[in-house]
């Protein structure tokens, strides 16, 4: 009896081992294939114009971080810079400077600035537009990452239920205060700047604020909506009454009759988030590292193209309406001042952003009780845009 | 005679798990990102915390609370259907005949399919809401089981519960129901005397496996938007935080509480139903 026992434990101890190893042999087989098919890819790409890293690369369906798509549905606009993005497929452009091909760019559409970071911590995404808080709350957590620019400020509007007892921020408030149950709020994305700078206005104003269910006396209760595509339902539904979102979706909501704007930053109280920054241009800092040439190349796309949209908003809501979703009278709405330029109003910005996470708690890691400069130097890299702060 | 207990019986159960738990924390370690897979020790951070405010949505044992409520709500609803319609169409055929198609078509479909439907049918009803309680404590608390994630609960744990229902009242012998009309039992006896036990084993089946898909369909009820507690919507938060440390809690979670009541199933069928194996 002993011996079968010895026996069933070496067994399992074997099979264990094997299937490691196995799997080790196996990804090792694998591995050499693949390496013999990239060198073979290599060697054709050699052809053309040398060693060209594979990267991903991402931005939002809404007006603070999709600009770059007008590069895909409009690159004879750009044809005459010597830097460009050109389609090569569906999803899959190449990064040309000067003829020479810098990389080529597998293209995905991120959900909300929480999900682009999580990818960027695993690997999965090498450059994203983005909101700025959740990068700063990803490299807070362990991601290396960093900040390079901006790319749009203001843009960012607080919507309640069409049958809101209040118009406005201030009533909002005096609702909150007065209203024995909490007003059930929504974010689309945890770390977002939209969500920072409502629930930040609302501390300010003495209200309680609270993301646990069982805390019955919060004046406002918030709950994750899970992305952006979840805004215009979650108020249709009844499930919250009040989100701050990025343009298109407040206006869209206006639009569909579903909700009303009771405020932009510009009308919050304090007047310190007149036209406040957003979403900048982020990458994982070993693209920095090791294709530092991709990078600069990819700021000075970003420069021209969000040029572009500020300059031509009317073409730009046209060129954007379909992949948006909305109609182009909807985007014309949008009120995003869009620049790539670090000036004082974005460093302000950023500061402020550092200042009300720490309030709120909202680091817990890296940037824990950081001074803005500290986060600055730690987070932010503004050389590719040709600043030094 | 009585087995002696060797230490290897102790041990065995042991081996795989010890080994599995070196593996991870040695790939945890080598990878060294937390986002793509924790460290075993911060997972285990997370249970040493384990009344402590979790990312900011309560305590574990208050999320795994409200998710146990949850299952327990759908599930028993599931059953209250189930049971009965199971019980109907295997013995009466013209019940059968009615029924049979109609649920095969919907049998196949996976309960996260409703989640848009039941969300449009159901939007923000709750057990709160349907009391019409004054808001206060009991509210927000009972304002936590929304009608929409009941549902998916339900539709998940409605087909084994039916099915093992079905098969356990076709599947008894027919000798014994004859048995029991030649010795003059009526048909009301017959039900409850002869079949309900006889379809027990496989009862008890399709309730455990009823259980075990409630439990399933648990995650993607909580991960509807709106929703503020529970282990589904925990895990889906934490992701959100590129938290992985309380994924991988969260999931130890869930199928802990899983093991947990397939055990007592085990348990149960094996004290009550042993004989079921013997018949077959």
């Amino acid at each position: 009896m002993l011996k079968r026992k010895l026996l069933a434990l070496l067994l399992v101890l074997t099979i264990v081992v094997l299937s490691a190893c196995g799997n080790s042999t196996t990804t090792t087989e694998t591995t050499t294939e693949t390496s013999t098919e990239t060198t073979e890819t290599t060697e054709t790409t050699e052809e053309v114009s040398g060693e060209v890293p594979h990267l991903i690369f991402g931005w939002g369906n809404e007006l603070h971080t999709g600009m770059s798509q007008l590069s895909f549905v409009a690159p004879e606009l750009f044809e005459n810079q010597s830097t460009r993005l050109i389609p090569i497929g569906d999803s899959q452009m190449e990064l040309v400077k000067d003829g020479k091909r810098l990389a080529i760019f597998d293209f995905i559409v991120t959900s909300s600035g929480a999900d682009a970071v999580t990818l960027m911590s695993q690997d999965n995404l090498d450059a994203v537009f983005c909101s700025s808080t959740a990068v700063m709350s990803g490299y807070d957590s362990g991601a290396d990452i960093k900040i390079l620019g901006p790319v749009q400020s203001g843009g960012v509007s607080i919507v309640a239920a069409k049958n809101a007892p209040y118009n406005t921020f201030e009533e909002l408030i005096e609702y909150a205060k007065s209203n024995p149950e909490p007003i059930m709020a929504g974010y689309h994305s945890p770390v977002s700047s939209p969500r920072i700078v409502l629930e930040y206005a609302l501390k300010e104003a003495d209200i309680t604020v609270s993301g646990d269910a069982a805390d019955y006396n919060a004046d406002v209760l918030m709950s994750d909506l899970k992305g952006l595509s979840n805004l215009i339902p979650s108020l249709s539904s009844g499930q919250v009454e009040l989100w701050a979102g990025p343009v298109p979706h407040p206006q869209n909501a206006e639009a569909q009759d579903i909700g009303k704007i009771i405020a932009k930053l510009d009308d919050l109280p304090g007047g310190k988030w007149k036209d406040f920054p957003c979403c900048t241009f982020n990458c994982r800092q070993d693209l920095i590292d090791e294709h530092p040439e991709v990078v600069q190349a990819l700021a000075e796309v970003a420069t021209y193209v969000h040029d572009y949209a500020q300059n031509y908003r009317e073409e730009t809501a046209d060129l954007l309406s379909e992949f948006m979703g909305l109609d182009k009278a909807v985007l014309m709405e949008n009120d995003t001042t869009y620049s790539t330029s670090v000036n004082e109003n974005f460093i302000h910005g950023m500061n402020t952003y550092v200042l009300a996470m720490n309030d709120m708690g909202k680091f817990t890691g890296r940037l824990k009780d950081k001074t803005p400069e500290e986060v600055l130097d730690l987070v932010f890299d503004f050389k590719f845009f040709g600043e030094d702060y | 005679m009585k087995k002696k207990n060797n230490v290897f019986d102790y041990i065995l159960p042991f081996v795989l798990p010890v080994l599995f738990l070196i593996f991870w924390q040695t790939t945890a370690l080598r990878i060294n990102n937390n986002a793509i897979i924790p460290t075993v020790d911060r997972v285990l951070e997370n249970f040493i915390n384990f009344f402590n405010d979790i990312i900011g949505i309560g305590t574990i044992p208050m999320n795994i609370g409200y998710s146990l409520m949850r299952v327990f709500l759908g599930y028993s609803f599931a059953a209250l259907i189930a049971l009965p319609l199971g019980l109907l169409m295997g013995y009466f055929r013209p019940v059968r005949a009615l029924f049979e198609n109609f649920i095969n078509i919907f049998k196949p479909v996976p309960s996260i399919s409703w989640q848009p439907i039941v969300l449009g049918w159901f939007g923000i009803m709750s057990l709160a809401r349907i009391t019409n309680l004054d808001y206060g404590p009991i509210f927000a608390k009972l304002d936590n089981f929304k009608f929409s994630m009941l549902s998916i609960i339900a539709i998940g744990s409605f087909f084994p519960i039916w099915l093992g229902t079905l098969d356990g009242v076709t599947g008894v012998r027919r000798v014994l129901i004859e048995s029991a009309e030649v010795l003059g039992a009526s048909k009301k006896n017959i039900f409850f005397d002869v079949l309900i036990p006889a379809a027990g084993p496989s009862i008890m089946s399709g309730l455990r496996a009823g259980l075990t898909s409630a439990w399933a369909a648990l995650v993607a009820a909580e991960m509807l938007p709106g929703s503020m507690t529970g282990l589904g919507y925990m895990i889906s938060h934490a992701r959100e935080l590129s938290r992985m440390d309380v994924v991988v809690t969260g999931i130890i979670c869930i199928g802990f509480i899983g093991a947990c009541f397939d055990g007592m199933f085990r348990l149960l069928i094996n004290k009550k139903f042993s004989w079921g194996k013997d018949v077959r």
